[in-house]
């Protein structure tokens, strides 16, 4: 089932050049990432489908309402997180998460019920009655996302969610918009340029550059790269040095290497987790023979999938701006 | 016990469909409550009201004397000393100038702290229309001018009847019952005039200070083109003075004196002191209908104001 439909969707702003070009895309069920560099028309794409900027050509349809004329029968279904530091002004968390759900009309009391709710589910329990003014950029990114569930959306658009989070905001954040996707079933549209929180969540990305769709895809369907490999090792550190060493000297290559865990004192024990890049067929079988010579350990050994990062760069780095659409999947 | 469940909760209950308006105006009339500029202002309207209103007690007792008296000059020169018109003017001309420095207070943060804080993207995913939003916010000043130039013009009235000697309190009131249309008509068009400039002059910057100091430019420089206007006759001259913003909604109550008050002098049109009503409504008009405009224009799009 699709969530939202675009057809032609252009939007520009004065005489400035287009900052939407002729988008035609589908967005299905589950988390989406809809990814681009700045610039790209992401928030503008979700201002367009919201009605925040009524002027576009073209033709959307969100949870199989219009987007021009059932404006406000889908706004009662979908909640925004928007990118900007934005509040309302002089009110307490509370009462503006209370204010926002009688808005969408929530009926007084439950409003009140709501906010609660929400603001203690996004970790704002103990602020909930000081001014939103005061708020740090992290706990105004955690008011903006309990104001966007006060309603019980089926539908959230969160526009650059953790951007200026320190990164254990983030992982919290993160935490939370993924057990929104996976334990209540909403759908997500998350705008952001920082894929490998988006790999971490979405499901499926929209990719979008210089206001242009470049194409959808889904995540599962990054396909493994032959010629490398995901590997955990484990044993003594002077050994895996060792190991290391022989292979760079060969034909294998560790592209990564990071620690997973290091105990002892004297004899130093440590897990590794590398990525190896083989450069012929029969890696493998050469990898377990020389961790054999060297008394390591191989945990772990698996095909690595092309990274969300090295699509997105592949697909900006393929047609130039000016080509038509490509909007089947990549 | 926690008072409010924890975690995700999913909303069983219903969707009301409330005027959403009702909802922003509410807010915005409470939080217009709470500035303490404002509260002071009110108090302040307060205690001008009771002393006026002592002095107009006050005056009765002179008013009798001069009776027992029988007359004279002594008694007309204590009634012209505390003229009832001029009391009555001049409590008026106090709680206007005050009732409009609360206005502008908080007029000046209608739209443009909104602008500021960029909440407009709040409301606007909410499911409401522009006109919503617009009536949502032009609703708040009349709602504080209520307690500002209403309720004590009106009281002041009722108080005087209540003065009046036994059983011609009623006969009193109903003699007098222009001087409370006047009153409603000076909270109409104070009402209409500083909504539709603080409206206008906020919905397009998001600096508070800016629109405040706008606001008095003009507010107190509408005496400019007026002055010149009294000085022409005829059409001309009756625009120019309905550019005096103030003017225009307090020339109400200057026309408001008892009929029945001794000294009561009014101020008249053909004196070319004020425009002619038409001319000063016109302007009023104005004033509202390019407000609300450039409101609801406001509340159609975040584009601007991102």
């Amino acid at each position: 089932m699709s969530i939202v439909q675009l057809r032609s969707l252009t939007k520009a702003y004065g005489k400035r050049p287009p900052a939407l070009k002729d988008v035609t895309l589908e967005i299905g069920e589950g988390v989406t990432g809809l990814l681009g560099p700045n610039g790209a028309g992401k928030s503008t794409m979700i201002q367009c489908i919201l009605g925040l900027l009524p002027d576009y050509e073209g033709d959307a349809t969100v949870l199989d309402m219009d987007a021009r004329t059932q404006r406000r029968a889908i706004r009662r279904r979908v909640g925004f997180m928007p990118e900007a530091d934005t509040y309302l002004p002089d009110m307490t968390g509370i009462r503006a998460c209370r204010y926002l759900g009688q808005l969408t009309g929530l009926p007084r009391n439950e409003a009140l019920r709501r906010a609660h709710e929400m603001l203690h589910h996004v970790g704002l329990g103990e602020a909930i009655y000081r001014d939103v003014r005061e708020y740090s950029t992290g706990m105004r990114q955690r008011f903006k996302l309990a104001q966007a569930l006060v309603h019980d959306p089926e539908l959230i658009f969160l526009d650059e969610p953790l951007a200026g989070l320190d990164p254990e905001a983030r992982d919290e954040l993160l935490d939370l918009i993924t057990d929104l996707a996976r334990n209540h079933a909403k759908h997500i549209i998350w705008s952001s340029h920082i894929l490998p929180d988006v790999q971490k969540v979405a499901d499926s990305v929209v990719v979008l550059h210089l206001g242009r769709s470049r194409g959808t895809f889904r995540l599962a369907d990054l396909q493994p790269r032959g010629d490398r490999y995901v590997i955990d090792v484990e044993g003594e550190l002077v050994n895996l040095d060792g190991f290391a060493a022989r292979l760079d000297s060969g034909d294998i290559k560790v592209v990564t290497s990071e620690d997973a865990e290091t105990s002892g004192t004297e004899l130093v024990e440590a897990r590794q987790h590398w990525i190896v890049e083989v450069a012929e067929g029969d890696g493998a079988r050469r990898l377990f023979g020389l961790a054999r010579d060297h008394a390591v350990r191989i945990r772990r050994l698996g095909p690595q999938s092309e990274s969300l990062e090295e699509v997105f760069m592949r697909i900006l780095g393929d047609g130039d701006a000016d080509a038509p659409d490509d909007e089947g999947p990549i | 016990m926690a008072v409010y469940a924890r975690g995700y909760r999913p909303y069983e209950g219903t969707f009301k469909s409330a005027p959403v308006a009702y909802s922003i105006f509410a807010e915005g009339a409470r939080m217009a409550l709470a500035r303490k500029g404002v509260r002071r202002i009110g108090y302040l309207i307060a205690l001008v009201f009771c002393g006026y209103a002592g002095i107009l007690y006050f005056q009765f007792g002179l008013a009798e004397t001069g009776e027992r008296m029988g007359g004279g000059a002594a008694a007309t020169v204590l009634e012209q000393l505390f003229s009832l018109n001029a009391r009555f003017r001049e409590f008026h001309n106090v709680s206007s100038l005050l009732a409009m420095i609360a206005a502008v207070l908080v007029g000046s943060s209608l739209i443009a702290d909104d602008l500021r804080t960029r909440a407009l993207s709040l409301y606007l995913v909410r499911p409401l229309r522009p006109r919503d939003y617009m009536l949502g916010k032009v609703m708040i000043i009349p709602a504080l001018m209520v307690p500002m130039m209403l309720l004590p013009g009106l009281l002041l009235w009722l108080l005087v009847g209540l003065w009046q000697p036994p059983g011609e309190t009623w006969t009193w009131l109903s003699d007098n019952v222009d001087v409370a249309q006047r009153v409603i008509k000076y909270y109409v068009a104070g009402s209409i005039s500083l909504t539709g400039l603080l409206l206008l002059l906020s919905s397009q910057t998001p600096r508070r200070g800016l629109v405040m100091g706008l606001s008095a430019v003009v507010l107190f420089g509408g005496m400019f083109p007026r002055f010149v206007g009294m000085r022409i006759q005829g059409v001309w001259g009756d625009r120019l003075r309905a550019l005096d913003i103030p003017n225009n909604f307090t020339r109400e109550f200057k026309m408001a004196a008892p009929r029945n008050w001794e000294n009561r002098v009014l101020d008249r049109h053909e004196a070319g002191i004020h425009p002619e009503p038409i001319d000063a409504w016109l302007v009023m008009l104005l004033l509202l209908a390019v407000g609300l405009f450039l409101a609801w224009r406001r509340a159609r799009t975040v584009e601007v104001g991102e």
